[in-house]
């Protein structure tokens, strides 16, 4: 009898407990409250650019097509024989051995013409084959505004930047 | 015996029943006291008794950003929207992060802050990306604000990696206060540009091609905030079972973070 008793009792005492236990755990939630966000922004590094030439009456005309997605400046030499005179349209200027493309190009656009006439050039029997050689640079915008913030970017040391384009947006 | 042991078992469970009931009916009884008790008021002894309502918003420079998941909410849960989705490496932007109170309660508050970088997967998804060193995303503390000496303590039991950070901050009193900025810049350090390779190939114009192929390009810059408040009415039961810490203690309006 009185171990049935004293089981009755802490049966008892432990359905108190629990029911005290769920009440005392809801007495004590707590104020509280909370905002949260998230943002992100892409590193466009990649440029590409191709060269559209056409060649009429001993003219050979160049413009620089940016193909990939991200702004670039351009460059471009164009190597012939003795006698080619090379001239640039609006936004070119000469610089050493290259023409520098004043606008920052953005995806899809090309540049004004770049021409190289040979009229001038003295054609003999030995000399009557001559190539017209182009080639061109370009360098992603953002990585000319790193070098232009005083990153040594690894662009080439005869890249003239006081030649490069200044964009006037704050974030490019 | 065997009717007399059924009958002590009914005996239990209806002893066991009445406690029970005994128990919930004393509350019920009190909760009818309390609203039934007679109308007689007094000038000295009446008093308003109004629940305590918390509400934090997270600022993005100076406007208010954050979004909760009932939808209360002052912002878009959008933070970098002035960069307009792209960036130039090396170059400082403005990115202050803060907190406002923006209810008329005292409340105490923390900042979680994440950068790291994402890589769009195969199925276009955008997922974090382990292999970039999230160390080459910098944020600068506020000026008003040394982080662990002025108005921000970092937790460092909490801050287990370069990207995921706590911060601790003393009481936000008042409405519409405004906490000094946790960070107030952002940068990506420069030198990614240099991690390139280089590679050579023909089109079918004939023409040969030089491509330099950096390592950073299309990856993404990503931070995350989540601003977090508490009641300050017994702070430290308070930080203990919403915060789920007990190494931060209040103590005269100020958080203290312990080792």
């Amino acid at each position: 009898m009185k171990k049935r008793n004293r089981k009755r009792i802490i049966l008892i005492a432990a359905v108190i407990t629990l029911m005290y236990a769920m009440c005392a755990t809801m007495a004590n939630a707590y104020f509280s409250d909370y905002e949260t966000a998230i943002g992100r922004a892409r590193i466009d590094l990649s440029g590409s650019t191709t060269i559209n030439e056409e060649w009429k009456d001993k003219t050979k005309t160049v413009t620089i097509q940016n193909t990939g997605e991200t702004d670039v400046v351009v460059r471009v030499g164009i190597y012939g024989p003795d006698g080619m005179d090379v001239t640039g349209t609006d936004g070119w200027t000469k610089d050493g051995d290259f023409w520098y493309y004043d606008q920052v190009l953005p995806p899809g656009i090309s540049t004004s013409n770049l021409t190289a006439t040979v009229e001038k050039v003295p054609v003999s029997e030995d000399y009557n084959e001559f190539d017209i050689i182009v080639v061109q640079e370009c360098i992603p915008y953002p990585v000319i505004a790193a070098e232009k913030e005083g990153i040594d970017t690894g662009i080439p040391s005869d890249w003239n930047l006081g030649l490069t384009p200044a964009k006037s947006e704050s974030n490019r | 015996m065997k009717n007399n042991k059924t009958k002590s078992s009914k005996r239990t469970i209806i002893l066991t029943a009445a406690a029970a009931a005994l128990f919930l009916i004393a509350g019920v009884i009190g909760a009818l006291a309390a609203g039934n008790a007679p109308d007689i008021r007094s000038d000295d002894l009446e008093a308003d008794f109004q629940l305590q309502h918390l509400g934090v918003h997270l600022m993005e420079n100076g406007k208010a950003v954050g979004k909760r998941s009932d939808n209360v909410q002052a912002g878009n849960g959008v933070l970098l929207s002035q960069l307009k989705g792209k960036f130039v490496p090396g170059r400082v932007y403005e990115e202050r992060i803060a907190a406002q109170n923006r209810s008329d309660t005292d409340q105490y508050v923390r900042i979680i802050l994440k950068k790291y970088w994402q890589t769009a997967g195969r199925d276009g998804k955008l997922v974090k990306d382990t292999e970039l060193d999230p160390a080459l995303i910098h944020l600068t503390y506020g000026e008003k604000a040394a982080y662990n000496t002025g108005a921000w303590a970092i937790n460092p039991r909490e801050h287990s990696t370069e990207s995921d950070t706590y911060y601790y901050r003393t009481s936000l009193k008042g409405s519409d206060t405004v906490s000094a900025d946790l960070v107030n810049r952002l940068k990506v350090d420069g030198k990614i540009v240099k991690d390139i390779t280089e590679e050579k190939s023909a089109n079918s114009a004939g023409q040969t091609v030089i491509k330099k192929k950096y390592k950073y390009d299309g990856k993404y810059i990503c931070l995350e905030a989540d601003v977090q408040s508490i009641q300050t009415h017994n702070p430290n039961k308070a930080i203990r079972g919403e915060w789920g810490v007990t190494n931060v203690s209040a103590a005269d309006g100020s958080l203290t973070v312990g080792e």
